[in-house]
């Protein structure tokens, strides 16, 4: 009942966010499907826009909803029933494994519904599909959405062992929410933004916002180097994540 | 060959050693109590054994294993540890379903006959949380011995049971006995405790006394 509800909730912020991100921006969109897509999915830098709260917020909603989703499924089992769980698995780093595998093909499921949500919406109103297009932005955001779930979920089973679950879980949101909304209001943002490459796939995305003419998005180097700091990132934060589990004291603490 | 040995098992918490110097060898089929005052070092002994702890200086063995070393939990063991829970928003069954789904060595049935050993019905729609502190406590135990655990640890298992489900728990407990599984029951009741188990030792201040050593033989 709760993940029918769960789906329910999501679909419908999805359409309303596509609804308003075409009212909003369909003169810059173009009447493109994988731009309305990016638009309503793709940003949590936004250096030209950035003064504005409601502007970065708007862009982040869609993926702050899924990263509490997901990092809710992990934060449930750490805080709960985790010494019943761990002491029926052989392996503790296994376990923490596998569950970073399923969240991650939650992350996709939940991602093809919303983009069909998008998709279904923009068809509707009228607007262009190039599938090889879409396909390439929905390849940023699966991964853009991976690497947040798996360092939401580090964090949460870190924190939920060693503290109150619910206030640290809130407290990361909250400093994770403020640094997107902070980092580029400062000096030198946008350099940073550059250099850091989970930043230059937000700003690449943010340059078709800025100007659709100048820029190509869709350059093929630019995706293979995207997704190979993605998975990198992943992989290290993954590695780092079963490290810390494996450690021997860290069943002491439960 | 004894099934549980501990050499010299000390554990120091912040400079505070919560268990000193215990020896103790225990045997399969047996009923074996913990009986102390609150911070005696009961429930530490169930961890240690179970291996959510790990001694500053000693050894661990369960069923020829050695904790932290060949195993970090023994491999076939049911426990229950205080202000542990269970998924909030899913039914006693679905709780159980999930830490069932972990092994896969048990299916519906089982499942529905654990939940029925200790009284609560399979076909209960409540979610967790929806459950009074005795349900709590009747799934804890249900998901203990759901699996036929050849080790079997409950750490103050008639906290919040009435009369009539302490009862039922002294005959599950029992019949786990005569199937052959080592049970460990840590628990401030004398009377209960001396009631089930075949030897019953007290601890006091993390020392586990010998010669308190008490039971039904």
């Amino acid at each position: 009942m709760k993940k029918i509800m769960n789906c329910i909730l999501l679909v419908s912020i999805t359409l309303i966010q596509t609804m308003y991100m075409d009212l909003r921006f369909s003169y810059d969109i173009g009447k493109e499907v994988h731009l309305l897509l990016v638009y309503v999915y793709g940003g949590l830098f936004s250096v030209k826009e950035a003064t504005s709260f409601l502007v970065v917020l708007e862009y982040s909603a869609s993926l702050f909803i899924q990263l509490i989703m997901l990092s809710d499924i992990m934060h449930r089992d750490f805080e709960t029933a985790c010494v019943y769980l761990f002491t029926r698995n052989e392996s503790r780093t296994k376990w923490f494994a596998g569950k970073e595998i399923l969240t991650f093909v939650f992350s996709l499921l939940i991602l093809v519904s919303q983009m069909g949500v998008t998709v279904l919406v923009g068809s509707f109103k009228g607007y262009h599909l190039d599938f090889s297009k879409t396909v390439q932005v929905f390849l940023m955001l699966l991964l853009t959405l991976g690497l947040g779930s798996s360092i939401f979920n580090v964090l949460a089973a870190v924190f939920s062992i060693r503290n109150n679950g619910a206030v640290v879980i809130s407290t990361i949101l909250v400093v994770f929410i403020m640094s997107i909304l902070l980092i580029p209001l400062m000096g030198g943002a946008k350099a940073f933004c550059e250099i850091n490459p989970v930043c230059r796939t937000f700003l690449l995305h943010h340059s078709i916002i800025n100007s659709i003419e100048e820029i190509d998005p869709f350059n093929r180097l630019d995706l293979i180097t995207t997704a190979v700091y993605f998975i990198g990132l992943h992989v290290l934060i993954l590695t780092g994540g079963c490290i810390w589990i494996n450690r021997k004291d860290v069943m002491e603490v439960m | 060959m004894k099934s549980i040995v501990l050499k010299g098992v000390n554990k120091v918490i912040k400079k505070i050693c919560v268990l000193n110097n215990v020896n103790l060898e225990l045997d399969k089929g047996k009923i074996y109590g913990l009986y102390g005052k609150n911070g005696s070092g009961k429930t530490m002994l169930i961890r240690m054994i179970a291996g959510l702890i790990i001694p500053t200086t000693g050894e661990v063995t369960v069923f020829g294993k050695t904790l932290g070393k060949d195993a970090s939990f023994p491999e076939s063991m049911g426990l229950t540890i205080e202000n542990v829970g269970f998924w909030p928003n899913y039914t006693g069954k679905e709780c159980l379903r999930m830490l069932a789904d972990v092994k896969k060595i048990i299916g519906e049935e089982e499942i529905d006959a654990a939940l029925k050993r200790v009284g609560l019905d399979p076909d209960d729609k409540r979610k967790y949380k929806q459950y009074s502190l005795g349900m709590k406590q009747k799934l804890a135990i249900a998901q203990a011995i759901m699996e036929k655990p050849e080790l079997i640890m409950l750490d103050e298992p008639t906290n919040s049971l009435d009369e009539e489900t302490v009862e039922k728990l002294k005959d599950i407990l029992i019949e786990e006995k005569e199937r052959g599984a080592l049970i460990i029951i840590a628990s401030h009741e004398k009377e209960f405790l001396y009631n089930i188990a075949d030897k019953v030792y007290v601890l006091s201040d993390g020392y586990v006394k010998d010669n308190d050593v008490r039971g039904r033989n």
